[in-house]
C-alpha cells in the first residue's frame, strides 16, 4: 500500500522533475554526513537515524529550493531567503500527521497545522542573501513566510510560526 | 321639475373635501417630522460606522502590539540573558566546562539582542532612556564577546573569567530593559484601551441616539398611520356623500376620458338616455348618445375641447345640442362641459338634462306668437287692401259726381247730387280713419317736427270748421289764454288732425252753443320741453261720468239712446289719443252732462323761432300747360284724371297699363308722368324703374305716384323705385296744384327766378321756357293785332299766367291773373287796363330770361 503510493509519488516526481535526482525518493534515506541541523520525528515514513529523519545542510540543499524576498518585523530591510518549502519536506518524509510541532534551539515551540502549509510557503530557509545563516543570525534554519506578499502573512499567528534557530520538527496526529 | 347643477369632481381625482382640513395639516407635519428623524438616523448611522471602524482599527492595533510578542520578547531577553550568564558561570566554575552549551546560549542571547537592536518594531523602545542605555551596554558586550566565543576552546577557557566579569551587569541590564519595556507597553496599552473606551462610549451614545431616533420614527409612523386612516375615512365619507349626490342628482352626470370612454354615468343619465351604467362603462360616449349624423361634429368638438382649442364649450356654461337615446330617438339636451385632470389624464365631465319639455313649450310659444303676429299682419293687410279697394271705386263715384255737377241739372237733381257727395265723403273719411288705425297699429306714425305757426293753424282750423258749426247754430272761435306763443316746433299735420277730431266732435254734439279753442303755454315741462295745452270746450250735451273713462277707447260712440247718432266710426278720439301719445303728450277730458265738455291736449313743444318777415305774396301761382302722361288701368279713374287735368289746362296722354306707359314715355318727352301703382301687365313701380333705367327722353321726368295706398312704408318703396312725388286718389285740384308747386316751384314757392329754376329738371325748364316765350310772343302779337279777339286774348292770358309764375315773372303774372279774372267777370274796362300793361312787361321778362340764359 505504502509502496504503491510512493511509486505514484516517484512516478509523478520523475515526470514533473526529470532532472532532479531520484535519491530522496528511495526508501533508504541518506544519513547526514555533516552537522545535523534538523531532526524530524513523529509519524513519518522515511527515517535515517533512530526512527527520525535527520538532515545536514547538504541534504536540505538537495531538496527543491524556493527563494523569498521579504522584510520581516525582526530585521532591517528586504532580505532574500532561500530554503525548502515545508510542504515539500514533509512530502519527502511521507508524513501522515495533521500537525507539525516546530521547536527552536531555545526550546521555543509552536504548532502548525499541516493543512495550512502551502506549496511554497512557508519555507525552511537555510540561506540569507545567498549565504548560510549563522546561529547568531537566527540560523541555521528559519521558518520564513512571504510576509510582504500578502497581509494574511502579517498576522500575529503567522509571526509566531516564523520560528528562527529551528532545529526540530515533530509530526503529530 | 327643477334641475340644479351640482359642482362635483370625479372621485378620487383630488383632495376635494379635505383640502386644508386639520387632519391633513397634521399628517403633513408628521411627514416633515418623519423626514427629519430619518435624516437624523442616517447621520447617526454614519457616525456609528465611523466610530465602529475606529474601534476596529484600535482593536487591530492592540492585536498588532500583541502579535509582536513584545512582552514575551522582553521576557525572553531577561530569560536568555540569564541562561547565557548561567551557562557562563557554570563553565567558569566547572572543571570540565561544556563550552558548546556556552556557545549555544551565547548565540541565542546574541540573536535576541541583535533583534532588539535592529528590528524596527523595537525602535520605539529606544526612546526610553533606561532601555536604550541598557540595550547599548548589553549590545556592546555581545559584540565584544563574539570573538571570544568564536575563539578556540583553550582561548575561550582562558577568557571565561574576563567574560564573567564583563557580563556582571548583564542580568541587571536585561532586567532593566525588560521592566522599562513592559512599563512602556503597559502605558501604550492603557492609552489604546483608553482610546477604545472613549470610542466605545461614543459608539454607545450614538447607539442610544439611534435607538431614540428609531423610537421617534416609530411613533411618527404610528401617528402618520393614524392620520392617514383619518384622512382615508374623511375621503371615503366625502366619496360616499358625493356618490349619493351623483346618484340622486336630477341632472345627468357623465364623465368620459380623453378617448370618449365612459367613466361615470349616474342614475339620472341612465333615466335620460335609457342605458345602464354597467352595460356602457368604458364604451365610447359618442357612439352611444350622439345622433348619427352629428357624430363627426361631436368628435371634432370633443377633440377641440381636449386640445384646448375650444374654450367655447368647456367651462363656458350650458350648451344646447341634440342627443340620442338608447332606442334611437333624438331629443334636445342642455349640457355643461368641464375639463379636468385626472392623474395627468384629461377627462371631460358633463352635466346635462333633457329639455324636450322646455323646447316643446318654447316652440309652442313661438308658434303661438307667430300665429298671433301673422293674424295681426293679415288684419292690417286686409284693412289696407280693403281700404284701397273701397277708395278706388269711391274715387270713381265722387269724381263722376263732381263732373255731373258741371252738367245742366234740375234743382232736385242738384240736391240729390249733393247728398250723394256728402255720403261719399263720409264714407271716404271712414276709410281714411281705418287706414289711420292700421297705420298706428303698425307703429308707422312718422312724426315730422317742424316750425309751425300755431296761431295760423288755429285760425285755419276755425275758418274751415266755421260753416259746419254754423249749421248747428253754434259759434266757433279760438284765443290765447295768457301770453301768446305762436311759433313752436311740432308736427303740424298731426296736431291739425287731433284738433280737427276734437272740434268735429264738439260740433257734432253741440247745438246752438259755443265752442272755444284755447291755447295756453304752461309753465311745466315734459322731457325738458315746455308744454302747450290746447283746450276744446263746448256747451254741448256732455258725457256722463261712467262713460268718461272710455271716450278715448276705439269704437266708442256717444250713447245712442240719446236719440242722436251723429255718425262716426268711434275711432276719432282713439286716433287722437294715439297721435298725442306718439308726440309724447297726453289727452284728457272733463265733462258735465248737459253742460258741456272740455277736451284738453298737452304736448311738449319746443319754442319756435319766427321766420324773418317776408313780403307777403299772393296765393301761389297755378302751374298749367304741362304735357302729362297719365298711366292708369282703371277706365273711370283714367277718364277722371284726364278730365281734371285738361280742365286745369294741361295736355294729357293716356296709357292703360305700365307697359304702354313705358312705351309712350320712350317716344316723346313729357313734363310729368302720373303713374298708378297697382296695374295689370306691369305695375307702376316696375314701369318707373324701366323709364328711369332707359335712355329715353323721360329718364329724368318727374314721375308721380298716384295711389289710394298711402301707408307710410309705401312712400319709401315708391322713392326707391325712382318716383319723385305722391298724389293721393282721388285727385283733387288743390292736391294736384300743391304737388305741382312742390315738384316744380319747390316747397317754399320762392319769388326768385334761380330758385324757381332750381326746382325743375334742366331740359324740362328749357322746354317750358321756350314754350313760355312762344306763348308770350303769341299773346303780345294777339294784343297788337288789328282785330283783337277778346276770348282768344282772355284764354291766352289765363294760360300764360301759370307759366309766368314758374319763371318768376311776378309782375306779369299779377297782370295776367287780374286780366283773366276781369275777363271772367266780364269787366271789359278792367281787362283793357290790365292787357295794356302786358307788352312792356313781356319785353322786360323776355329780356330777363334770355339774359339769364346767356349768363349761364
Amino acid at each position: 500500500m505504502r509502496k504503491t503510493r510512493r511509486s505514484v509519488f516517484a512516478l509523478a516526481a520523475c515526470l514533473l522533475l526529470p532532472l532532479t535526482g531520484p535519491a530522496w525518493a528511495t526508501d533508504a534515506m541518506d544519513t547526514p554526513s555533516g552537522d545535523v541541523i534538523l531532526t524530524v520525528s513523529g509519524t513519518i515514513d522515511a527515517t535515517n537515524v533512530d526512527g527520525t529523519a535527520q538532515y545536514d545542510l547538504e541534504m536540505l540543499r538537495a531538496l527543491p529550493a524556493v527563494s523569498i524576498s521579504t522584510t520581516t518585523i525582526w530585521t532591517d530591510g528586504v532580505l532574500m531567503f532561500t530554503g525548502v518549502p515545508l510542504a515539500s519536506l514533509l512530502e519527502t518524509l511521507g508524513s501522515s500527521g495533521s500537525t507539525l510541532r516546530a521547536s527552536a534551539i531555545n526550546d521555543y515551540t509552536i504548532e502548525i497545522p499541516i493543512d495550512t502549509l502551502e506549496a511554497n510557503a512557508p519555507i525552511l530557509a537555510y540561506e540569507l542573501n545567498g549565504a548560510p545563516m549563522h546561529r547568531r543570525e537566527k540560523g541555521p534554519l528559519w521558518v520564513i513566510y512571504p510576509f510582504d506578499s500578502d497581509p494574511k502573512y502579517r498576522t500575529s499567528q503567522v509571526h509566531s510560526r516564523a520560528v528562527w534557530q529551528l532545529d526540530r520538527i515533530e509530526i503529530v496526529d | 321639475m327643477c334641475h340644479r347643477v351640482i359642482l362635483v369632481s370625479r372621485l378620487p381625482t383630488s383632495a376635494f373635501a379635505v383640502g386644508t382640513s386639520p387632519s391633513l395639516r397634521r399628517s403633513r407635519r408628521l411627514r416633515v417630522l418623519g423626514v427629519i428623524l430619518a435624516t437624523l438616523i442616517a447621520v447617526l448611522l454614519v457616525f456609528a460606522f465611523v466610530t465602529a471602524s475606529q474601534v476596529f482599527t484600535n482593536l487591530r492595533n492592540i492585536k498588532l502590539l500583541a502579535s509582536n510578542d513584545m512582552e514575551w520578547s522582553l521576557a525572553q531577553i531577561e530569560l536568555e540573558t540569564r541562561d547565557f550568564a548561567g551557562a557562563l558561570e557554570a563553565a567558569r566554575l566547572a572543571p570540565d566546562p561544556d563550552l558548546d552549551r556556552l556557545r549555544l546560549r551565547f548565540d541565542i542571547f546574541y540573536s535576541r539582542i541583535s533583534t532588539m537592536a535592529s528590528a524596527p518594531a523595537y525602535l520605539r523602545l529606544t526612546v526610553v532612556p533606561e532601555f536604550d542605555a541598557a540595550l547599548a551596554r548589553v549590545n556592546s558586550f555581545a559584540n565584544a564577546a563574539v570573538p571570544i566565543i568564536d575563539s578556540p576552546d583553550s582561548a575561550l577557557l582562558d577568557s571565561l573569567p574576563l567574560l564573567s566579569v564583563q557580563s556582571a551587569h548583564l542580568r541587571a541590564d536585561a532586567r532593566a530593559m525588560s521592566l522599562s519595556g513592559i512599563a512602556l507597553y503597559a502605558a501604550e496599552n492603557d492609552k489604546a484601551r483608553q482610546r477604545i473606551t472613549t470610542t466605545l462610549y461614543r459608539l454607545a451614545t450614538i447607539a442610544l441616539l439611534l435607538i431614540a431616533a428609531v423610537v421617534g420614527l416609530l411613533v411618527n409612523l404610528l401617528f402618520a398611520n393614524r392620520s392617514a386612516r383619518q384622512t382615508g375615512a374623511a375621503l371615503s365619507q366625502a366619496y360616499r356623500r358625493i356618490s349619493t349626490i351623483l346618484t340622486t342628482s336630477m341632472d345627468g352626470v357623465l364623465v368620459v376620458d380623453g378617448t370618449g370612454a365612459v367613466l361615470e354615468f349616474n342614475k339620472a343619465s341612465e333615466a335620460i338616455f335609457g342605458y345602464r351604467y354597467e352595460d356602457i362603462r368604458g364604451k365610447n360616449i359618442q357612439e352611444l348618445i350622439a345622433p348619427p349624423d352629428l357624430r363627426d361634429s361631436h368628435y371634432r368638438a370633443m377633440e377641440r375641447i381636449l386640445t384646448g382649442q375650444d374654450r367655447h364649450a368647456a367651462g363656458k356654461g350650458r350648451v344646447r345640442m341634440d342627443a340620442k337615446r338608447s332606442d334611437g330617438s333624438i331629443f334636445p339636451i342642455e349640457i355643461a362641459i368641464e375639463m379636468a385632470e385626472d392623474n395627468d389624464e384629461r377627462i371631460l365631465i358633463g352635466f346635462l338634462h333633457d329639455i324636450s319639455d322646455r323646447v316643446a313649450a318654447e316652440k309652442e310659444l313661438l308658434e303661438t306668437r307667430d300665429r298671433a303676429l301673422a293674424g295681426e299682419r293679415a288684419k292690417a293687410e286686409f284693412l289696407a287692401v280693403m281700404s284701397h279697394e273701397i277708395r278706388t271705386p269711391l274715387n270713381g263715384i265722387l269724381g263722376n259726381l263732381s263732373l255731373l255737377n258741371d252738367t245742366a241739372l234740375s234743382p232736385i237733381q242738384t240736391r240729390y247730387l249733393r247728398n250723394m257727395e256728402i255720403s261719399g265723403r263720409v264714407l271716404m273719411r271712414h276709410v281714411d280713419t281705418v287706414l289711420d288705425i292700421t297705420r298706428f297699429e303698425a307703429g308707422k306714425l312718422d312724426v315730422n317736427i317742424a316750425r309751425t305757426d300755431l296761431s295760423s293753424l288755429l285760425q285755419e282750423l276755425v275758418d274751415s270748421q266755421l260753416s259746419a258749426a254754423n249749421r248747428h247754430g253754434t259759434t266757433l272761435n279760438w284765443r290765447w289764454e295768457g301770453p301768446a306763443r305762436a311759433w313752436v316746433r311740432t308736427d303740424r299735420a298731426a296736431l291739425e288732425q287731433v284738433l280737427l277730431n276734437l272740434v268735429g266732435n264738439a260740433i257734432k254734439f253741440t247745438d246752438d252753443g259755443t265752442i272755444t279753442i284755447e291755447a295756453e303755454a304752461l309753465s311745466e315741462t315734459i322731457n325738458g320741453l315746455p308744454v302747450m295745452e290746447l283746450r276744446v270746450s263746448d256747451t254741448g250735451i256732455g258725457i256722463s261720468e261712467d262713460r268718461l273713462p272710455k271716450v278715448f277707447d276705439d269704437f266708442v260712440t256717444n250713447d245712442p239712446t240719446l236719440g242722436r247718432v251723429p255718425g262716426g266710426t268711434g275711432l276719432g278720439l282713439g286716433i287722437a289719443r294715439r297721435i298725442v301719445t306718439a308726440l309724447g303728450g297726453e289727452i284728457g277730458v272733463e265733462s258735465t252732462p248737459a253742460q258741456g265738455s272740455t277736451f284738453w291736449v298737452r304736448l311738449p313743444m319746443e319754442e319756435g323761432r319766427q321766420p324773418p318777415a317776408t313780403k307777403p305774396s299772393g296765393p301761389a301761382p297755378e302751374i298749367t300747360h304741362l304735357h302729362m302722361l297719365v298711366v292708369e288701368d282703371n277706365d273711370i279713374n283714367r277718364e277722371l284724371a284726364q278730365e281734371l287735368l285738361q280742365r286745369e289746362g294741361h295736355w294729357v296722354t293716356l296709357a292703360t297699363d305700365g307697359e304702354e306707359g313705358v312705351r309712350l314715355a320712350g317716344e316723346k318727352p313729357y313734363d310729368m308722368i302720373l303713374m298708378d301703382i297697382a296695374m295689370p301687365v306691369m305695375d307702376g313701380l316696375q314701369a318707373t324703374k324701366e323709364i328711369r333705367g332707359s335712355s329715353g327722353p323721360n329718364r329724368d321726368t318727374p314721375i308721380v305716384a298716384v295711389s289710394a295706398n298711402i301707408l307710410p312704408e309705401d312712400r319709401d318703396r315708391f322713392l326707391a323705385a325712382g318716383m319723385t312725388a305722391f298724389l293721393a286718389k282721388p285727385i283733387s285740384r288743390p292736391s294736384l296744384q300743391k304737388m305741382l308747386q312742390d315738384t316744380f316751384a319747390g316747397p317754399a314757392a320762392s319769388n326768385t327766378s334761380p330758385a324757381t329754376r332750381a326746382g325743375l329738371p334742366r331740359d324740362t325748364y328749357k322746354r317750358l321756357q321756350s314754350r313760355f316765350l312762344e306763348e308770350g310772343d303769341a299773346l303780345v302779337a294777339a294784343l297788337t293785332a288789328p282785330y283783337r279777339d277778346f276770348q282768344n286774348v282772355a284764354k291766352r292770358c289765363h294760360d300764360l299766367s301759370g307759366a309766368a309764375a314758374i319763371f318768376g315773372a311776378h309782375a306779369l303774372h299779377d297782370v295776367l291773373a287780374q286780366a283773366d279774372t276781369a275777363a271772367k267777370q266780364g269787366n271789359h274796362r278792367l281787362f283793357e287796363e290790365q292787357v295794356a300793361q302786358i307788352p312792356p312787361l313781356w319785353r322786360a321778362t323776355h329780356t330777363d330770361l334770355t339774359a339769364a340764359d346767356a349768363a349761364e
